[in-house]
C-alpha cells in the first residue's frame, strides 16, 4: 500500500494501490529522453499547476520546460499546433515533449483519484541516477493531423507512441483506476459502480475539461 | 466526451435501461441512473476543484457506498489524465465517427469543445 492511501478506511482494491506504486517506482528512474531529476522536477511544477501555483525557479529545469509542464495540466485546452511546433523549434524534441505530455497527464491523473477519496497527495518520489534509455518506438512516426508523430488512425491509447513507455504508463494507470484492456468492451461490467455509472462519471469528466474526445 | 458519451448509450442499451444523454451536458437533468446525480455532484466538485467535494464525497458514499466512491474517483483520475494526453497532442475523433455521431454532437452542443481543428 502506498503512504498515502494507507491511512484511508476506503476499500482500495489491491490493483489501484499496486498501480500507483508502480507509477511512483518508475517516475523515479530514468526515463526515455528525460533523467529521473528531471522527470521529478516536471511532476513538482505539473502539481505546482494544479494548486494554482506559478513555475518555480530551481535551476533543474529550463524556464521554457517548466512553463510546458504547468501549461498541458492547469490550461490544456489553451494548447495549439503552433504553441507544440515552437516549443519543439526552440526547446525540445518532439520525444521529449511527449514524455513531458505522459508524465504530466499520469501525476494529475493520480492526484486526482487521491484527491477525490480524500486521501493526502503521494509524496514525489527521489530520483535515481542514470541515463535516459532513448528507446524508439518499432516503427519510425510521421507527423500527421495530430500535433506530434503517431501512428496512422491511432486510437487515444496510442496518442504517445512516439515513446513507447508513456503508451505503457497511461494504459498501466487506466487499468488501475478504470478498467483494463479485456474489461473494456465489457459494457454490463459491474463492480462498485456499474460499466453505465462508470461511463457517466468519464463523459461528464470529458465534459468539464472541454475534451472534445 | 464523444467516446465516452457513445460507451454510456450503448452500455445503457446493452443493460437495458433508459439513460437522458443531456445529462453528461447539463447537470441538471437527471441522468435515470441510480445515484446519477450524486455521481454528476462528485465529478463536478473533482474537476473543477470549485469546493464542496467533501460534501460530494460523503453523499456518494452514503448513496452507492464505499467501493462507488473509490470506482468513481478513479475514472475522474483516469479522465483527467486522458484528457490531457489528448489535448496536448492534437489527438481527434476520426472524420468516420464524426459523421456517424454528428447528430448527437450537435445535440448535446460537443462541437463548441473541438479546438484541436
Amino acid at each position: 500500500m502506498s503512504r498515502s492511501l494507507d491511512a484511508t478506511d476506503l476499500p482500495i482494491p489491491f490493483a489501484v494501490s499496486t498501480g500507483i506504486i508502480e507509477q511512483w517506482t518508475r517516475l523515479a528512474k530514468p526515463g526515455t529522453w528525460w533523467t529521473a531529476a528531471a522527470t521529478i522536477a516536471i511532476a513538482h511544477q505539473a502539481r505546482r499547476a494544479s494548486d494554482g501555483e506559478a513555475p518555480e525557479a530551481r535551476g533543474d529545469l529550463p524556464e521554457v520546460v517548466a512553463e510546458a509542464a504547468q501549461v498541458v495540466p492547469a490550461s490544456p485546452t489553451t494548447i495549439r499546433r503552433a504553441w507544440v511546433e515552437e516549443l519543439v523549434a526552440s526547446a525540445l524534441s518532439y520525444e521529449q515533449y511527449v514524455e513531458l505530455v505522459g508524465t504530466v497527464s499520469v501525476v494529475v491523473g493520480i492526484d486526482s483519484f487521491h484527491r477525490g477519496i480524500g486521501a493526502a497527495l503521494e509524496p514525489l518520489p527521489n530520483p535515481t541516477k542514470g541515463e535516459p534509455s532513448g528507446e524508439a518506438p518499432p516503427k519510425p512516426l510521421q507527423l500527421r493531423d495530430a500535433w506530434v508523430p503517431m501512428p496512422d488512425r491511432a486510437w487515444i491509447m496510442r496518442a504517445l507512441a512516439l515513446v513507447p513507455a508513456q503508451t505503457g504508463a497511461i494504459e498501466d494507470v487506466q487499468s488501475a483506476l478504470y478498467v483494463t484492456g479485456p474489461e473494456f468492451p465489457v459494457l454490463d461490467l459491474k463492480r462498485g459502480l456499474d460499466r453505465t455509472q462508470m461511463e457517466l462519471v468519464a463523459a461528464r469528466t470529458s465534459f468539464l475539461n472541454e475534451c472534445f474526445y | 466526451m464523444l467516446s465516452h458519451t457513445r460507451l454510456l448509450r450503448e452500455s445503457a442499451r446493452i443493460t437495458e435501461r433508459s439513460v437522458d444523454l443531456h445529462a453528461v451536458a447539463d447537470s441538471t437533468v437527471d441522468s435515470g441512473l441510480a445515484g446519477g446525480a450524486a455521481l454528476v455532484a462528485f465529478t463536478d466538485a473533482a474537476v473543477t476543484g470549485s469546493g464542496g467535494l467533501a460534501i460530494a464525497r460523503t453523499r456518494l458514499r452514503n448513496e452507492l457506498g464505499a467501493e462507488a466512491l473509490v470506482d468513481a474517483a478513479g475514472v475522474v483520475g483516469t479522465f483527467e489524465m486522458m484528457n490531457r494526453v489528448a489535448d496536448a497532442t492534437g489527438f481527434t475523433e476520426g472524420t468516420q465517427s464524426r459523421i456517424e455521431d454528428a447528430e448527437l454532437i450537435a445535440d448535446l452542443g460537443f462541437d463548441r469543445f473541438d479546438h484541436a481543428n
